[in-house]
Order: C-alpha cells, then structure tokens, then sequence
C-alpha cells in the first residue's frame, strides 16, 4: 500500500512546515498579530478620542520599568521619566528638569538650578531630594561603569531646587551621558517600598514625563496615559497602547490592516523588502529620520596581509557604498564616508571623508603592494600566499549583514581579493568580536547616540588594562582619545577630533559601509509625526495627533 | 539496480525514476545548463522578472536564479548522498555485529541505539550543529551522527531473520568462516531492502537538510543551496513571491522522485521474499 509513502512525505512536509513557520522574525517567538490575547485590545473605536496604537518587538517591562536599572523598553523610560538635561539636534545639551547649570573652571564641579513647581505624576514634589534620591540610588553601584558614577565623589542638595555634583576627573561627556534614556533619569521617592528608602524594592514607575503607566499585560500590550501633572505642553494624544508584535512581517500585516497606527524604528523595526509594500500601500505614511549610527569592516591588526596600508585602502576603494544604500537597503540611509554620519557631534563635512568607489584604483593599490594573481584562480599572491580573508558576521541581530557581505565578497572577488563568508550565532559572533579575535574581518556597527563619539571610540579604539584595542590598534589615535576625553575646551575638543578622524582615514582603519536610517510607517489617519534626536525617542511622541 | 516492476505498481516507480534520473542529470551537468554564473552578483538587475536573459528571474542580489537552482542540485544531491554514505558506513557494521553475535554484544548496542533514539533526531542533529558551528562539513557530520542509529535497528532485525535462513544454515555447517558468512550470505540478502530504505531517507535527510540551512547553520553563503535561498526569499514574500516559490518546488520534487522510487522499489521485494528468495 502507498500509505507509508505518503505518511513519509506528509511527515517530511511536516517538518519542513514546523522549521519554517517556527524560525521566522530576528529570533523572536513567532506569534501572530492575531492572537486571541492580542485582539482583546481592538474592541474599543480608537478614533473618537486622541488614542492610537503602536507595535513594539518586545515585551516593554512595564512592571520592571525602574528609572535606575538597565530593564525594560528605553523609549518607554524616555517617556516617563526625564532627565535633568535632554540631547538635542547633534548631541546640543537642552534644559529638562534642571533649567540651567554651571561647570567649575576646572570641570569638576557641577551645580544644577532645578526647574520649579513640577510635579511626579502622582501627585509628590519633584526637588532637589528627589534628583539626591533618583541618583543615589545606583551611582555607588560598583558593576556601573557610566562616568557620572565612576568619577562621581560627591552628591549634595544644596537648597530645595539647587544640587550640586563633584567629580575626581575633568570628562566632558558627562552631561551627555546625563542625556541617557537610563538610569540618569528621575524618579519619584514614592516608587520604591519604603518610600524614599533608596535600597527601598521597585514597585510603580512614577515619574515626570508626559505620560505614566496604566494598564501591562506582559508580552501582550502596555497602556501609557497623559500625566496630568506635566510641567510641558501637554501631549495631544490622550493615550498609546504598545502592543507586542514579535515577528517584522507580522508588523506590516498588522499596519496594512490598521491594527496598529505606527510601527518602526528601534522598538519595532521594519523589514525593508517590505518596504516597495509599504510604499504602495494608500492608508499608510513613511517617516525617515537619519539615524545617528554606521555599519563599518574591522580589520584585524594580528593579520599580515592586513597590515599592509595598500591592501587596507584597497579594500575601501573596491566596496560601492553607494549601492549597497541605495540597492540593497532601498535607498533608506546613505553612502557611508567616515566612521561617524553627520548626525553626530563634532562630525563635519570636512572631517568625514571615505574613500569612494574605485576598483581599478584599488587593483593598481595591490599591485603596487606587490600583490598579483600568477596562478590564474582570481585571488592575487605575494610570495606564494593567497590573498584571503575571513569576514565573520551574524544575522540573527542584523539580518542584512548577510547581503551586504555577499556583496563585499563579491566585490572584493572582482579585484582579487578571496573572501571566506562565516555566519555565526549572536554568541559566537560576540565572542569572535571582544575576546578571541578569530576573524580577518569583521562586520560590526557603531553605537547610537549619545554614546557617540566618544564612547564608542573609547570602547573600540582604546587598550583596557587587560587587552589591546577591540579595533584597530594606534598609539597615536589612542593619546588624542585620551586627550579630548580630559579636554574641557570646546574649540580643542574640535581640533582633536579633527585629527582623529584624519588619522583614522589615512591609515584606513576600517571600511566604513553604510550610514542607517530610522524608518518608521504610521497610518495616514496620524498626524504631526516627526522624528526626534536620539534612537529611544525617535518619534516626539507628544506632538502626534489623530483624525479620522 | 534493476526495475523488475509489473503491472499497477509501475507507475509511480517509473515517475520517481525519471525524476531522481532527471534531478541527477541536473546535478552533474549543471556548467552546461546554467545560463549564467550562480554567484555573480548584477545589482543592477536585482529582483528582476523572468526574462530570456534569467529564465526564472533574479534575486535579491541580481543573481540568476535559475542557475542557482541548478547548482543548488548538485549541493542537495552532493550533502545527502553523503550523509546516507556515512550513515550506511556507521550503520551496516553495527547493525551486522549487533544481529550476528548477539547476545552481551547486542545487548549493549542496542541499548545504545536506544538512549540516542530517544532524542528527535532532527533537534540532536540541530544541537551538534550549534556545538559544532555553522559550515557544511559540521552539518554533515552533525547528521551522520545522529541519523545512522535507525539504520543499525533495522539492519540488525534483517541479520537476525537472515541469520536463521536455511542457505546461512547450509554455509555455516560447510564450515565458512563468520567474516565470509556474514558478509557474503547475511548481508547480501540485506541490500535490497537497505537499499529501499536508503532511497526513502534521501528524501527525508534532503529535507532536514534544507531546514538546517533555512536556519542558517548548513550552506555557508554565498553558496546557492535550496534551503538558504528558501530563508533568504522569505523576506520578499510580499514583494516577489515567486522567490520562493522555486526552491520550494525543487525541494519538493525532489523528494517526493526519491519517495515514489523507494515505494516502486519496495513492492516487488515483499513479493520476492515471500517466495523465499533474496
């Protein structure tokens, strides 16, 4: 009888069927945008009130949403809780709750005027205890390695609107990384149990951003409401529902359908081949906002073959920037030329050069190097060694470093160059990239905002007590890295930074790749959507407004 | 192997033939069938529709995919031909000393085979291939490991019944030595049915193949294996659908070939081995 032979294929279709329907989206759980749970939101007409929903990846943590602590959704803290201080247009420090300060001569010494009459969201006075509160809270946190708690020896109020903060080293960021989403920001003493006590157990976020926290299913959906008590202008909107979409392709149902509102940027990316879909669709918006991060190419300075300036310089010459942003990423971002896009501080015009695209200049570079191909497979020689190398990425966290590796490796093929494509998982991919350095090349990004430029520089082009620079390794770049980190003077800040950079493009560190850019897509029935300044507010959420 | 099909069953042999024929035909030909270059990349020409230039389009990347799937044949065939050689490898020795000495020996090989059964195979497999790392000789190895112990269960059932035959009977007592009687009358009355087995499981290892490579730990790209081009189409199943549609088809094709020809195979052996011969 064929039964066995169909029970075999049915089994075999079976399986198949469970792989793929269990693995799709960036490593998330794969639930529908209709599921039972989810649906329970959609009862209600949104329309009439100034209400809308928004799709998020992952589960916000609501319940765990502590000013101090690193859990949870970021855009979620920065909507309820506020710093004293805000980052604005490339990286400009902004009043929030503090509405001016004043830096010693010799930056250590800080005094921030609080701004008067603001209340928490329940009703308590925002002062200077609280600000004492909020901070004492995890600044004496050994595991923290932020600068305001590792250079940080004394915190005091001074009056009831006034403190003050002394520091064991001059470091200009500081009030950049005042700017975080956490855990710089302000909570109200009410939130812990005890009140006040601050070893005190988180139990409620309060604090005094536009809006607060109402309603949490977790891993289903969280409901945030204007806080009545703002000290700005009040938001338009009334109240937003993140619900939970786990799977990117499910996200785009759900905006095709009208399920949710908005979906996109950091805390709900969107697929790009998904967005000619998007484009199309007549209910639907596209908001860009150029993003503040780059994809580059680390070399490994222990390679000898990537020792050689030529070969470095050649491999920047030979990759088309242009198109990987244009073709492969559908035009959202641009043509990366130095390590850090325009959006970040201290980045000009001037000082972030790339290298263009230049294949033939890059095969006169190899050969130049003494590099030729004398057996004829495609990959040039020096003394009897081929001219290969391993790329290592992932694609669990960045599904299109896949393509712009196939590319590369294409590219690189097309001036004879080999290149060995390794796809790791995330942890692998790790621990290839900080602790064992197994790779040629690597695909790596930098990181957002706030940290940039001088964190990411610190943490990538600076020997640590233990180990050589993650990157690339120059004594030269790490003494003005350290250089401008002491600086207290704008105008030399700027001229080191100049150098920096300069050093870095002649002596081709890295290829630099691709400058991203946030996408986000709303329905048409949302209005006033504007992009903010940083990754974990990317939208100005107050300013939204619907109609019909 | 000879097709000595009769009457209704000739049918779905027969198609399965042709398709495994035709699929291996693909395989070994595929520079003189592709149209192009299944690795070069045009991103000029990306997602473009079929045309005469690319008979089923383009991808992501502008390359043929046409050309894609046939190399990607070769892949498919290569891998689990491999896999069912090693596993034949690992399986038919133990099975053989298993079935043959029995007693202590049996015992704790079967016992063995019981525990690593135990575990679904496909996930096990999934498991050394994370320990292992991505790449294709970790997957294939990946999966000898842990595909060969059904095989030694069956092979041992077969030597047991074979064993007790009265032409085993006949040599033993001529006084051939174990080597020469297990592998010269024992075994040989085992191909056949291996052999069905084998063709069977082609079709299944091609699929768990493809499903490892869809999760990335299989092909390496650029390499243009089924189950890659299948993971890496899913994100324009709004935008070209069709991407995926081929690699799913050929997939598909060629497992239900390798099924239909084990189930054309399978028929006559019942009937044979009721008259008593091998």
């Amino acid at each position: 009888m064929p039964f066995t032979f169909w029970r075999k294929t049915i089994t075999g279709f079976t399986l198949l069927a469970m792989l793929l329907g269990g693995c799709s989206g960036a490593g998330g759980s794969n639930e529908a945008a209709e599921t039972p749970a989810a649906k329970g939101t959609h009862g209600m007409p949104q329309e009439a009130s100034g209400e809308m929903t928004i799709a998020v990846s992952r589960d916000v943590g609501l319940d765990k949403l502590d000013a101090g602590a690193y859990e949870g959704s970021m855009d979620v803290h920065a909507m309820i809780y506020d710093g004293l201080v805000r980052y604005g247009e490339k990286g400009e420090i902004e009043p929030a709750l503090a509405e001016t300060w004043d830096i010693s001569e010799d930056g250590k010494t800080y005094t921030f005027h609080l701004r008067k009459g603001v209340k928490f969201s329940d009703g308590s006075e925002f002062n200077a205890e609280a600000a004492k509160f909020s901070f004492e809270r995890w600044v004496h946190d050994p595991s923290n390695s932020l600068a305001v708690a590792t250079a940080m020896q004394t915190l005091e109020a001074i009056d009831d609107y006034t403190i003050r903060m002394t520091f064991d080293r001059a470091y200009y960021p500081l009030l950049t990384e005042l700017t975080f989403a956490r855990p710089v920001r302000m909570i109200s003493p009410n939130s812990v149990e005890p009140a006040g006590d601050i070893k005190g157990t988180f139990v409620k976020p309060i604090g005094t951003g536009a809006w607060m926290a109402e309603r949490y299913k977790a891993d289903q959906e969280a409901v945030l409401v204007r806080n009545p008590n703002y000290w700005g202008e009040a938001p338009k909107l009334s109240k937003i529902t993140l619900k939970v979409i786990p799977d990117p392709q499910s996200r785009v149902l759900a905006l095709q359908s009208g399920e949710v509102d908005l979906a996109g940027g950091a805390m709900g990316r969107l697929p790009l081949e998904s967005l000619a879909v998007l484009e199309g669709d007549e209910s639907l918006n596209i908001l860009r906002s150029p993003g503040t991060s780059s994809h580059f190419l680390i070399f490994n300075g222990k390679n000898p073959q990537l020792q050689n300036l030529d070969v470095r310089k050649a491999i920047n010459l030979a990759i088309d920037k242009q198109s990987i942003a244009r073709d492969l990423m559908g035009g959202i971002g641009s043509e990366a030329k130095g390590l850090f896009p325009a959006t970040v501080p201290y980045v000009t015009e001037s000082n972030s050069q790339g290298y263009g695209f230049d294949p033939e200049q890059a095969k006169t570079l190899l050969t130049q190097a003494g590099y030729a191909d004398e057996d004829g497979d495609g990959i040039a020689e020096k003394d009897g060694k081929p001219l290969s190398f391993n790329l290592v990425l992932q694609q669990v966290d960045y599904p299109e470093w896949k393509t712009m590796s196939e590319m590369i490796q294409s590219e690189l093929k097309s001036i004879g160059i080999g290149v060995n494509l390794q796809v790791l998982e995330p942890n692998a991919y790790y621990d290839a990239l900080w602790t064992t350095k197994a790779y040629d090349i690597i695909i790596y990004r930098t990181y957002d905002d706030a940290y940039n430029p001088h964190s990411f520089l610190s943490s990538l082009f600076r020997k640590t007590a233990s180990a050589p620079a993650a990157a690339w390794s120059d004594e030269q770049l790490e003494e003005m890295i350290a250089a401008v980190l002491a600086s207290t003077n704008e105008a030399e800040r700027q001229t080191t930074y100049d150098a920096i950079f300069k050093r870095m493009k002649e002596e081709a560190m890295f290829a630099t790749l691709y400058y991203p850019e946030e996408l986000f897509v709303y329905n048409k029935r949302v209005r006033q959507a504007k992009a903010g300044h940083t990754t974990f507010e990317a939208i100005r959420w107050n300013e939204l407004e619907v109609g019909r | 192997m000879k097709l000595d099909v009769k009457g209704k069953a000739k049918a779905p042999a027969w198609t399965g033939a042709i398709l495994v024929a035709g699929i291996a035909a693909v395989g070994i030909l595929a520079p003189l069938l592709a149209p192009s270059d299944p690795l070069e990349i045009h991103m000029a020409h990306r997602l473009a529709a079929p045309s005469v230039e690319y008979p089923l389009g383009t991808d992501h990347l502008g390359r043929c995919v046409l050309s894609r799937l046939i190399y990607g044949t070769r892949l498919s065939l290569f891998y689990s031909l491999t896999v069912l050689a090693v596993v034949l490898a690992i399986s038919i020795p133990i099975g053989l000393l298993a079935g043959y000495v029995g007693g202590r020996t049996d015992r704790i090989i079967m016992r063995i085979i019981d525990v690593l059964l135990a575990f679904p195979s496909l996930i096990l497999a999934l498991a050394v291939a994370a320990v292992l790392g991505p790449g294709e000789l970790h997957l294939l190895l990946a999966f000898a490991a842990v595909w060969w112990t059904g095989y030694a269960r069956v092979i041992r059932g077969m030597v047991l019944q074979l064993k007790e035959k009265d032409y085993v009977m006949a040599a033993r007592a001529s006084g051939s030595s174990h080597l020469r009687i297990a592998f010269d009358h024992v075994l040989r009355g085992a191909v056949r049915p291996i052999l069905v087995l084998a063709s069977l499981e082609v079709g299944t290892i091609m699929l768990a193949l493809a499903g490892l490579s869809f999760l990335g730990l299989g092909a390496q790209p650029p390499a243009p294996e089924w189950g890659v081009m299948l993971s890496d189409s899913r994100a324009y199943i709004q935008t070209a659908p069709r991407l995926m549609l081929y690699p799913g088809l050929a997939i598909a094709g060629c497992v239900l070939g390798f099924n239909l020809l084990a189930e054309g195979l399978r028929r006559p052996d019942r009937r044979s081995e009721s008259r008593g011969g091998a």
